[in-house]
């Protein structure tokens, strides 16, 4: 390009001021838009991959089982930043007897990783220092006390194997204990020393903490005894990748690099990644809102390009006949346009996301558990800058377009075609040169039209259904009982444990049966049991769901055999069983000998086939060592998802009265107590319960955490609110945009036409007459936008409540005000932007 | 023939105030014209021929003096008795025809008759059409037509709602020596047969040979005529 045309771009820039801010500032609001989207995006994400993180049962990218040479290997990998390992040696039995313990030897990051460091006293050190969890304690019948003083009780545990003796100092643990644990099925006792205490909130395996020189004494033993401790022991390793990119994906590198086969399920890889977990229904929300965004910009944008474009047409008209080919004037109209693109775009990224931090935050966290905080992200400022550069080029495409075709000889106005017309010799032409001054850019018309369509249309959809909820009735079908209680990894992981996960024991329960206005209460409790599936039974869950592997639970003969969930209910649990198949004696149940099944979790189960049928005999095998066979009385609907245990046994949970289970299992605790309260009694529970939950968070008992009608009613009036305040806000910047749409083609329209408006004046056509028809224009404009909008509005949220939602918590309502106030702020714009323009170019006149 | 006086200019001045001054456009001019009068106003560039045709139009204000057309006193008009005697009395056409755009050519043509919500008898406004080779024109917007064509349609729309006085601002300036010719024949043919002053401004000293009256103006004032 030539030098001189090279500063053509930057002396318009400075000479038409008025062009360029307005200019800088429709990028800006576009790019600070950007900015609070994804910013918003970015907060939510990292919120939840922090949520994702701080509750996954493991804090490593990866556990891998591996050899000792394996692990030298994998340390010396370049993809690998940190590395831990741990030594399993040994298992004992809890002393409640519900499950085993795994004594294992870690490092210190492995500790904390696994979520085994203690959160009282210290990690061990000597020979038999030990650290336990808070539950192994309490199944001791012990419980250690934040500050208490002087000398030490003597506890038993079950067992007759735990003692203890309680120092002065908080953090100073110092339990003595005899522990029996089995080494290759033989058994051993030895009197440790208990140092440190880990909270068990959700770990995969219920451990016992050795020190690195208790578990190579142990190797030594078996090395005397002519045993390999490779064969004996297992090790773990956590590694920690230098990228977090995919984690899946650089373990499988890591694998091939190193010639490690990992097996099937005995490896864990902790894939925080949110986009793994998204569905086509949420990229496709997330793309229409970002659809949306760009849009709006576009159309702010491409306004005000197009609104300069016109008028300079001649000057690239005349660039053209000096012989500058179009190729060169599309590169002045392009470099006009980004060096006011990043004047703009710089301050807008900053200025957007300081508007963003300090205030979404505060918008997000309404309706949500998550924690949103604002967030650094790179990314949010790369997307937002990318973005508000792609709607600036596509914005500015027809501008180019029509700079570089402007014609040398005629000075062509640019007007759109009109297509054939009738003329009718009846009809006033002032209205008709209204009407077809509306209709000659139809592009322009569909902006401002669907640009204000749009904004009605979600502020009518997301204020019908936010008021349209209605919170009680929602909250009826989420929750089976007024006050549930349970440690807070029942509430929150999908993938707790069913032998090790925290319990609520009968001493939490009577803090809450002090409060008054108990109308009903009962709890549930489980246990993981083994029974043998009939031969029908195998076919059945095959035929749901695929081959049943027998071989990984041994045969026998033809039968399966199988872990499944058995429940232990009270009475008001087991009212909530909905018979499908067979009938519910409650007496005879209640007496013993029968027990209560799901049937098979399938999709494809759609008869509710089960494993067993009512009237059939199950044997069943309790943790506890007993054995007991049940009559199936009756196949049950699933246990409500309120009061469920997290995970579910895909060949159906099983059901017995809980003076069975507790009988059978030697075991007393819940995982889960819920109470029915009177009414009138809700506001002194909901106080009270605060202080309780709080005083045994202080004994060292975990968090217990509560769900009731009230707390989840609030969450979901926040999450209703939120939803209004998103739809208003959303609905608002559209209107804005299209408001703002339509007063640019006004703007335009009117100063683009001077000449023959001038001709109207100086034919007589007063003033008053002249903005009365562009008031008329303008109404066709609000017409052509709200008129449609409010009647896919009428008949899009109907459909949307009634057929699409179609729950019975949500009605649909009409609410006319918002009709009303669209009308209204049409009108008010049909007026005022004509009346505006015109009093304007007339004060200038005047000036 | 002693002519009805339509316009009377008398002793008209007017100037603008510029950064560096006042600027006299127009100095003293006194002027009448006749009904039925075809006069030409000529002069050298910035002479102040334009000037004095908008004042006359009402579409200005005069600075000193008195101009009354039809027995009414413009200059003491304000802006909207302007408009309004604009819209009864005046027809203007422009060099560069200034016909609305969105508007075919009959409903150019109509406009001024529904302002001044005058009867539209189409057998009249057909004949015309048809005189001026504009009949296939009718539903055409402005943009489709020639230059002569549009000149043409201005003038129809000039004539057609009868004013008392027309007024055209160099109406040949853009045309072709043969769409010139007639659209002088034309205006001359009105001002005969519809008894209208016509007082039309040009540089072409050619043109005014068809003119009852050729007034000079030079430097803001009438030297001739």
């Amino acid at each position: 390009m030539i030098s001189v045309l090279w500063k053509i771009p930057y002396r318009k820039a400075v000479r038409e001021k008025g062009r360029s801010i307005c200019i800088i500032a429709a990028v800006f609001f576009t790019t600070v838009l950007f900015v609070a989207f994804f910013s918003a995006l970015f907060f939510v994400m990292d919120a939840a991959e922090e949520m994702m993180r701080t509750t996954s049962p493991v804090l490593a990218d990866a556990i891998l089982p591996v050899s000792e040479d394996e692990y030298e290997r994998i340390s010396q990998n370049k993809h690998v930043s940190e590395t831990g390992v741990g030594t399993r040696f040994a298992i004992m039995q809890e002393p409640s007897g519900a499950g085993g313990i795994q004594l294992f030897a870690f490092d210190e990051k492995m500790a904390q990783w696994m979520r085994y460091y203690p959160i009282k006293g210290r990690t061990p050190k000597g020979d038999n220092e030990i650290v336990v969890s808070d539950q192994y304690l309490k199944e001791c019948g012990l419980v250690f006390e934040t500050g208490r003083t002087g000398g030490g009780q003597i506890v038993s545990g079950p067992d007759g194997t735990c003692a203890q003796e309680v120092q002065e100092s908080d953090n100073d643990i110092k339990i003595q204990t005899e522990l029996t644990y089995y080494v290759e099925d033989e058994a051993y006792t030895d009197t440790f020393t208990i140092v440190g205490i880990y909270e068990m909130s959700g770990q995969p395996l219920h451990v016992v903490w050795t020190s690195d020189a208790f578990c190579q004494k142990i190797c030594r033993q078996l090395v005397k005894q002519g045993k390999n401790p490779e064969d004996v022991t297992y090790r773990m390793m956590g590694v920690m990748f230098s990228s977090r990119a995919n984690i899946r994906r650089l373990v499988s590198m890591l694998t091939a690099e190193e010639g490690i086969e990992l097996e099937e399920g005995g490896f864990f890889i902790n894939d925080f990644s949110l986009f793994e977990g998204m569905g086509i229904g949420t990229w496709a929300a997330f793309l229409l809102l970002l659809s949306l965004i760009m849009m709006v910009g576009y159309l702010f944008i491409s306004n005000i390009f197009q609104i300069f474009a016109i008028k300079e047409v001649r000057f690239y008209g005349k660039l053209s006949t000096g012989g500058v080919t179009r190729k060169e004037i599309k590169r002045i109209v392009r470099r006009g346009n980004a060096l006011l693109f990043y004047i703009a775009v710089i301050p807008a990224l900053a200025a957007g996301y300081f508007i963003s931090a300090a205030v979404l935050p505060g918008i997000l966290n309404v309706g949500t558990t998550l924690q949103i905080q604002r967030s650094g992200n790179v990314m949010i400022f790369v997307m937002a800058l990318t973005f508000s550069y792609l709607t600036v080029k596509i914005s500015g495409g027809k501008t180019v377009k029509m700079a570089k075709n402007a014609s040398p000889i005629e000075r062509k106005k640019h007007i759109g075609s009109f297509g054939k017309v009738r003329t009718a010799q009846d009809k006033d032409c002032l209205t008709k040169f209204a009407l077809r001054s509306f209709l000659s850019d139809k592009t322009k018309v569909m902006k401002v039209c669907v640009s204000i369509s749009l904004s009605f249309m979600l502020a009518s959809a997301f204020y019908t259904v936010a008021e349209g909820f209605d919170v009680e009735e929602y909250v009826k079908g989420e929750l089976d009982a007024d006050y549930i209680f349970a440690k807070e990894p029942v509430f929150t992981n999908p993938n707790l444990n069913p032998v090790s996960y925290a319990r609520v024991s009968e001493e939490e329960m009577m803090r809450y049966r002090t409060l008054p206005g108990i109308k009903e209460e009962g709890g549930a409790a489980m246990s993981l049991v083994n029974i043998r599936l009939p031969e029908e039974g195998v076919e059945r869950f095959s035929r749901i769901n695929g081959e049943y592997d027998k071989d990984e639970f041994g045969s026998s003969g033809s039968s399966g055999e199988a872990w499944v969930h058995l429940y232990g209910l009270d009475e008001m649990m087991l009212q909530k069983l909905v018979p499908i198949r067979g009938e519910i004696d409650w007496e005879r149940f209640s007496s013993g000998g029968y027990v209560l099944l799901n049937p098979i979790y399938g999709d494809d189960n759609i008869e509710n086939e089960a494993c067993y049928n009512p009237g059939d005999k199950v044997t069943v095998h309790f943790r506890s060592g007993e054995e007991g066979e049940y009559t199936v009385m009756a196949i049950v609907d699933r246990m409500p998802l309120s009061l469920a245990f997290p995970q579910i046994s895909l060949e159906g949970d099983m059901y017995l009265p809980m003076k069975t289970w507790r009988k059978m299992e030697k075991r007393t605790d819940y995982y889960l107590y819920a109470f029915d309260v009177e009414a009138g009694f809700h506001e002194a529970w909901d106080t009270a319960l605060e202080s309780v939950a709080d005083a045994l968070k202080e004994t060292g008992s975990g968090r217990t955490a509560y769900r009731s009608a009230r707390t989840e009613a609030g969450r979901v009036r926040e999450y209703t609110d939120g939803l209004k305040l998103a739809g208003f806000v959303l609905s608002g910047v559209l209107l804005v945009m299209g408001m703002l749409n339509f007063v640019n083609c006004t703007v335009s329209g009117i100063y683009d036409r001077s000449k023959e408006l001038a001709v109207l004046h100086s034919m007589g056509v007063e003033e008053w007459e002249i903005r009365k028809n562009l008031i008329k224009e303008g109404m066709l404009y609000m017409a052509g936008g709200i008129v449609p909008g409010m009647v896919l509005a009428f008949f899009g949220v109907y459909f949307l409540i009634e057929k699409v939602l179609a729950q019975p918590y949500i009605t649909y309502h009409s609410y006319t005000f918002i009709y009303v106030l669209y009308a209204v702020l049409g009108c008010v714009a049909a007026v005022l932007a004509p009346w505006g323009v015109r009093r304007r170019m007339e004060l200038k006149e005047i000036g | 023939m002693e002519r009805e006086i339509v316009v009377d200019v008398q002793n008209v001045s007017k100037f603008y105030d510029n950064p560096s001054g006042k600027v006299r456009v127009l100095d003293h001019v006194n002027m009448r014209i006749g009904k039925g009068e075809f006069a030409a106003i000529v002069g050298d560039s910035g002479s102040g021929k334009t000037t004095l045709l908008n004042l006359v139009g009402g579409m200005d204000s005069v600075s000193e003096g008195t101009i009354h057309i039809a027995g009414e006193a413009i200059s003491d008009f304000d802006d909207r008795k302007r408009t309004l005697f604009r819209r009864r009395q005046v027809g203007f056409i422009f060099q560069d025809y200034n016909l609305i755009h969105e508007l075919t050519v009959y409903e150019n043509i109509i406009l001024p008759l529904q302002l001044k919500k005058k009867k539209i008898v189409e057998d009249t406004i057909d004949e015309y059409l048809e005189m001026l080779r504009l009949k296939e024109k009718k539903n055409v917007f402005p943009m489709q037509l020639s230059g002569g064509e549009q000149q043409r349609t201005a003038v129809l729309r000039a004539l057609l709602c009868e004013p008392d006085i027309i007024l055209a601002d160099e109406p040949t300036g853009n045309l072709d020596s043969v769409n010139t010719q007639v659209v002088v024949k034309l205006l001359r043919h009105f001002s005969t047969s519809m008894n209208r002053a016509i007082l039309f401004v040009t540089h072409n000293r050619e043109l005014t040979k068809c003119c009852d009256r050729v007034i000079t103006v030079k430097d803001g004032r009438i030297i001739g005529g």
